[in-house]
């Protein structure tokens, strides 16, 4: 990194890239996350031994706070699935008729390691299904030299299957161990954008700012009118170059085929997102995602030395131009995959691995804090939004789940006799239970737009299978804790100690065959 | 169609921050017990929770029923209690009623463990099974090894039995008996003793007296949930270890200068050269 240029700090990926007191700034940053969660967490076993009293007013706040948390959530929810139906029901190729368009190109790059034909094809095979010009479609399949020659050989099969339907379509492979990088998706795909400008963008006069590159995961299968819903949003939108677009990831590809716990898990990250797109100020890119490739090359493309690229490309985006950069909701889904493995402890263990590396995004609060820092240029207001915005989540993700459904409880342990003996110990379960109790009617909200969100119900599956759809948000208060706050506090546990973690692929599969292209 | 709108969205933070506001103060209120009475205004009220081990006993409080004991219900929590004293009776068919007079505080729990005895308490007498064919009501023909463990329990260089506590913890609480006088000690100062060494919640003794002079204490042993002793005067009895009106005492064995010991679990008298084992307790 050179100092003398104006974002010299614009890549950098863990405290181990610095040096110095910079090194000791953002090494007491990453730890702070981890610090905020454990504090609060030893504060409640504390208080439970020490000030019983307290830790059980402490436990009925979080409880009322959660029941309101819930049904402000819940609200956005419902709002944003009204809005996904308006959108899904919405000609997009007709609204487009009243703008130019005609000169937009999307290069979708599609980064690909270990995955079987099928899931590859059925994705591309998504792309051919949808309502848009294929010709003004480039599609980049992103290939890593690390998986081998097979791998490379199901690619060139792509390739050869697919590649006359399109614009342009290439397959990249991405060298393994480039200096600078871990493996994982951003390096990957940062090496394909890079190709992708050279052969096709410079090869055929597209001019960069003309271009949006969708970054999907290579399970995404779009729906049919997302490249011309895409296309809208960023011809209408204010600042088309300062602007990342993001759509809803539903995890339907293989609904059906899920487990009851992933079934539930998948549905809570979508509604989480889609909750998230009603709150675009706390909104940043995540998963499958589609930037304009102009701001994209200018900020050097996806950092390639860190785990949570997806959203870490909007951070690079926001602090490379000074605070000037939004994300656009686009309340338009993609269709990805739950998480399937070959039996139930393989799915809770692959789980468990991708929500530990997603809540590793916790690894942007450094980033932020010390590029807040650096770049006096970002308004404060816009500093202090951004980090308490990211702070606050990333405490309460793994906190709340742990005090409500398990440390909150301690005082009725370990309170000791003088605090067993009052009212209040016998009154804080009741109050307590009463409140998360009237919060289950979230995951009736919840349960109810899953429903409707659902893929019809294949012809082998009962009518039972779809009682089960329902049933399932029980299962939510456990998931919570055991998928999201533990790994959460894991991941944030590991930037705290240093033991920064590396890139987990989750495993995609299929079941069933490739699509027909003919 | 728009995106939730700023305003709208406001509306909802605010309007929730307000329900928040409003509801935080009374619901702290209300989980520390103030409960609004009409007439009076807000008061500070207590509980009472009783635990009742048997089924099919009946619990009432101040004269109304509160409910009955069984399988799933052995617990019988009653909130919204003026500070004051209130009458406790349990029934069961075939127990002794048991009664408790409990004090209420204010923002406390009072709590009581009933403690049922059979109307019937039988000595069975033991008969050294070399000497004896067979059993009849009266008696029981018992192994001649444990017979003589029973036996020997009462040598004088077996003065004590062999400990069985029950529901007591033998480091903090002790049997203590000076000059005839019966008590069960509180030993652990950092520690507040259970409710039964508290006439009321909030104020708690170290030292509950069982037998304190109509008669002579000789020796007691913790047994059934209680304290098992001997007198000079009227035999061996059985009571509640309970500083707040009226535990329960039962007399085992009516007879002077009978003596008895706890070994392994069971309670052995010996009348004279006869064993006899109380059982139904």
């Amino acid at each position: 990194m050179d100092p003398k240029d104006t974002y010299w700090y614009l890549h950098i990926g863990r405290a181990s890239d610095l040096v110095g007191r910079d090194r000791i700034i953002y090494r007491l940053f990453e730890m702070l996350p981890g610090v905020l969660s454990i504090a609060t967490l030893l504060l409640f076993i504390v208080l439970s031994f020490k000030k019983p009293v307290w830790a059980a007013y402490l436990t009925i706040v979080f409880s009322i706070y959660w029941l309101l948390k819930t049904v402000y959530l819940s609200a956005h929810l419902r709002y944003n699935f009204k809005r996904v139906q308006h959108n899904l029901s919405i000609d997009w190729n007709d609204r487009l008729k009243n703008l130019s368009h005609q000169d937009i190109t999307h290069l979708v790059i599609f980064p690909f390691y270990t995955e079987g034909y099928q899931v590859v094809a059925e994705s591309v095979h998504g792309l051919l299904a949808s309502k848009y010009d294929h010709k003004r479609i480039a599609v980049v399949i992103a290939a890593e030299a690390r998986a081998g020659k097979a791998q490379r050989a199901v690619a060139d099969r792509i390739a050869r299957d697919f590649s006359s339907h399109f614009g342009a379509f290439i397959v990249t492979e991405h060298p393994a161990d480039l200096p600078g990088e871990i493996p994982g998706k951003g390096s990957n795909i940062s090496y394909a954008a890079e190709e992708a400008r050279k052969r096709i963008l410079d090869a055929h006069n597209i001019p960069y700012e003309k271009t949006l590159v969708s970054a999907f995961d290579i399970d995404t299968v779009v729906y049919p009118q997302y490249f011309s819903c895409l296309t809208w949003h960023f011809l209408t939108s204010e600042r088309p170059e300062r602007t990342s677009f993001q759509p809803i990831p539903l995890y339907n590809n293989n609904i059906w085929e899920a487990p009851m716990l992933s079934r539930v898990i998948a549905y809570s990250s979508s509604f989480w997102q889609m909750i998230q797109q009603e709150r675009p100020e706390r909104l940043a890119t995540f998963s499958s995602h589609a930037v304009p490739f102009k701001p994209l090359q200018e900020v050097g493309y996806w950092q390639k030395n860190v785990v949570s690229e997806d959203s870490r490309i909007f951070w690079n985006l926001f602090v490379r131009y000074d605070g000037d950069y939004d994300v656009v909701p686009l309340a338009y889904p993609v269709s990805m995959d739950a998480n399937v493995a070959s039996n139930f402890w393989k799915t809770a263990k692959n789980i468990y691995l991708q929500h530990r590396r997603w809540t590793y995004g916790a690894e942007n609060i450094p980033y932020i804090l010390f590029a807040f820092i650096k770049n006096p240029r970002i308004p404060f207001g816009k500093k202090v939004r951004a980090a308490f915005v990211q702070i606050e989540g990333f405490w309460s993700l793994t906190t709340n789940p742990l005090v409500l459904f398990a440390v909150g409880w301690l005082p009725l342990i370990v309170g000791g006799r003088a605090f067993n003996a009052t009212v209040l110990s016998y009154n804080l379960p009741l109050v307590a239970k009463g409140f998360l109790t009237a919060s289950l009617f979230g995951l009736l909200v919840s349960a109810a737009i899953a429903m409707r969100l659902a893929p019809e119900r294949p012809r082998e599956k009962t009518r039972f299978h779809t009682l089960l759809h329902f049933l399932q948000w029980i299962l939510v208060p456990l998931t919570m804790v055991i998928f999201s706050a533990i790994p959460g506090l894991d991941s944030q546990m590991r930037l705290m100690f240093g033991r920064y973690m590396g890139f987990w692929v989750t495993p995609k599969s299929r079941k069933l065959a490739a699509p027909d292209v003919s | 169609m728009q995106p939730l709108s700023k305003r709208r969205r406001r509306v909802y933070l605010y309007g929730l921050v307000a329900v928040f506001i409003l509801c935080l103060p009374v619901v702290m209120f209300y989980a520390n017990g103030y409960r609004f009475k009409s007439g009076i205004g807000f008061v500070r009220t207590g509980s009472v929770i009783v635990s009742i081990s048997k089924s099919d006993a009946v619990l009432s409080l101040n004269g109304a029923q509160i409910g009955t004991s069984g399988f799933l219900r052995h617990n019988f929590y009653v909130d919204n209690l003026a500070p004051g004293s209130y009458q406790v009776l349990v029934t069961r068919e075939g127990d002794h009623p048991w009664h408790r007079t409990l004090i209420v505080e204010e923002e406390l729990v009072t709590d009581a463990q009933v403690l049922l005895v059979p109307l019937e308490v039988t000595s069975v007498r033991l008969i050294d099974a070399t000497k004896a064919a067979s059993s009849t009501a009266a008696t029981t023909t018992t192994p001649h090894a444990t017979y003589e463990k029973y036996r020997k329990a009462f040598l004088p260089s077996n003065a004590t039995s062999t400990p069985i506590v029950a529901l007591h913890k033998p480091t903090s609480e002790i049997i203590a008996v000076k000059s005839g006088n019966l008590s069960i000690l509180w030993t652990d100062a950092e520690v507040i003793p259970p409710s039964r060494f508290c006439p009321s919640p909030s104020d708690c003794a170290s030292e509950i007296l069982i037998e304190g002079g109509k008669q002579n204490t000789i020796s007691a042993e913790f047994f059934g949930g209680g304290v098992v002793y001997t007198t000079k005067e009227g035999g061996i009895f059985f009571e509640e270890i309970d500083i707040r009106p009226e535990p329960l005492s039962v007399q085992l064995y009516p007879v002077r200068g009978a003596d008895f010991r706890v070994v392994d679990g069971r309670l052995i008298v010996k009348d004279a050269n006869v064993l006899y084992e109380i059982t139904g307790l």
